[in-house]
């Protein structure tokens, strides 16, 4: 069962990976564009950029826009990375979705398949493996894009089961799903149930067998 | 030498944008659209020699707009553009099917040198079907 989970994980890291660097390829292209833009213009205004002033100007504002989501992007995919230094800690959920929805939402724009987030803002930090998290949560996600059709909407919502001591992740859609069947793609059930035993976690899937309800407990070591 | 006329198809709006500005400053016929129905609206009003496309476009894979293209004007040639390398089977058989797959960011002068085989692929390709049926 190790190497399955090892094989998920690796698969789920390169998934990540690799949609993310062509994110930040794309913005660095727009950089590169937008500052050849303005070399060709000053070229051809030969010191008179008086004309051109207006038109430089918006160059430099995009140029401006590009570098701040790249930093933020890479600031991301910074936090992702440190994720993995430790096995068990104490965490925000919200941050931890919210970081995969942002590392992997050109794999769904792609597709056409919008994800929307209804984070709960009270939750409390819970003590578990973040990076385990995020990986069940992308192979609930990475299930349901493959069977949904363009223009679908997948609702990701956390709230907290205060009574009980637990927190909830939602993974929701009121789409209907095409076929049945897994593909070669999809992440099987049996190795789901690898990461949720990893997390103590429980989750619920619906009849359908794709959305899902996950608790967690706030502390690994106490279980659900 | 005619003027080339460069269709851009990219969701990424400044970066389209740019590259086709920076393409007329360089006397090129360059036409930028952001999503699949601009792609082929531009093919029929536009009439492009040759075709930049992205490889990740919403709402269509790029092997079939590859295809519907290369159905609607079987004579223009099609670079692919991509923030990655090829990897998948179908990234890969599409870039055996282009002209050329090229990696962003990319070398404006680069750019213009494949543009430009790309063309000339064009006429030759023009001028063989002309051949064949006996013109």
């Amino acid at each position: 069962m190790d190497d399955v989970f090892t094989d998920t994980h690796s698969t789920f890291i390169a998934r990540t990976l690799s949609q993310f660097t062509h994110e930040l390829n794309n913005h660095m292209a727009i950089i590169k564009e937008s500052a050849g833009l303005i070399g060709d213009i000053l070229a051809i205004s030969e010191g008179d950029i008086s004309s051109s002033q207006g038109q430089l100007m918006d160059i430099v504002h995009s140029i401006d826009g590009q570098v701040k989501t790249s930093t933020r992007l890479i600031g991301i995919l910074n936090r992702f990375g440190h994720r993995m230094d430790s096995h068990c800690c104490l965490f925000n959920v919200n941050e931890a979705l919210d970081e995969i929805l942002s590392l992997t939402a050109r794999l769904f724009t792609t597709k056409g398949v919008k994800i929307e987030a209804d984070l709960d803002p009270a939750l409390p930090r819970i003590v578990n493996a973040s990076a385990i998290l995020q990986l069940l949560c992308f192979t609930i996600l990475f299930n349901m894009q493959q069977r949904l059709s363009k223009g679908s909407l997948i609702t990701v919502r956390t709230a907290q089961l205060q009574a009980e001591g637990l927190v909830c992740i939602e993974i929701l859609t009121i789409e209907k799903f095409m076929g049945n069947c897994e593909t070669k793609d999809t992440y099987p059930k049996h190795v789901q149930q690898v990461i949720i035993d990893r997390l103590g976690a429980i989750v619920k899937y619906n009849e359908d067998e794709w959305e899902a309800v996950i608790t967690l407990p706030l502390s690994r070591d106490k279980g659900v | 030498m005619a003027q080339i006329k460069v269709l851009l198809v990219d969701d990424e709006r400044d970066f389209a944008t740019a590259l086709s500005e920076r393409l007329r400053l360089r006397d090129y016929d360059a036409r930028a659209v952001f999503d699949i129905n601009g792609a082929f609206a531009a093919m029929t009003d536009a009439h492009p020699d040759v075709v930049l496309l992205d490889l990740r476009m919403p709402g269509m894979d790029a092997l079939q707009i590859f295809k519907r293209i290369k159905e609607h004007s079987p004579e223009v040639e099609v670079i692919i553009v991509s923030g990655q390398l090829a990897s998948s089977s179908a990234d890969l058989e599409l870039k055996g099917l282009a002209f050329d797959y090229i990696v962003k960011p990319v070398e404006i002068d680069e750019v213009t040198k494949r543009i430009k085989q790309a063309y000339s692929q064009r006429l030759n390709n023009i001028q063989r079907n002309q051949t064949l049926n006996g013109q």
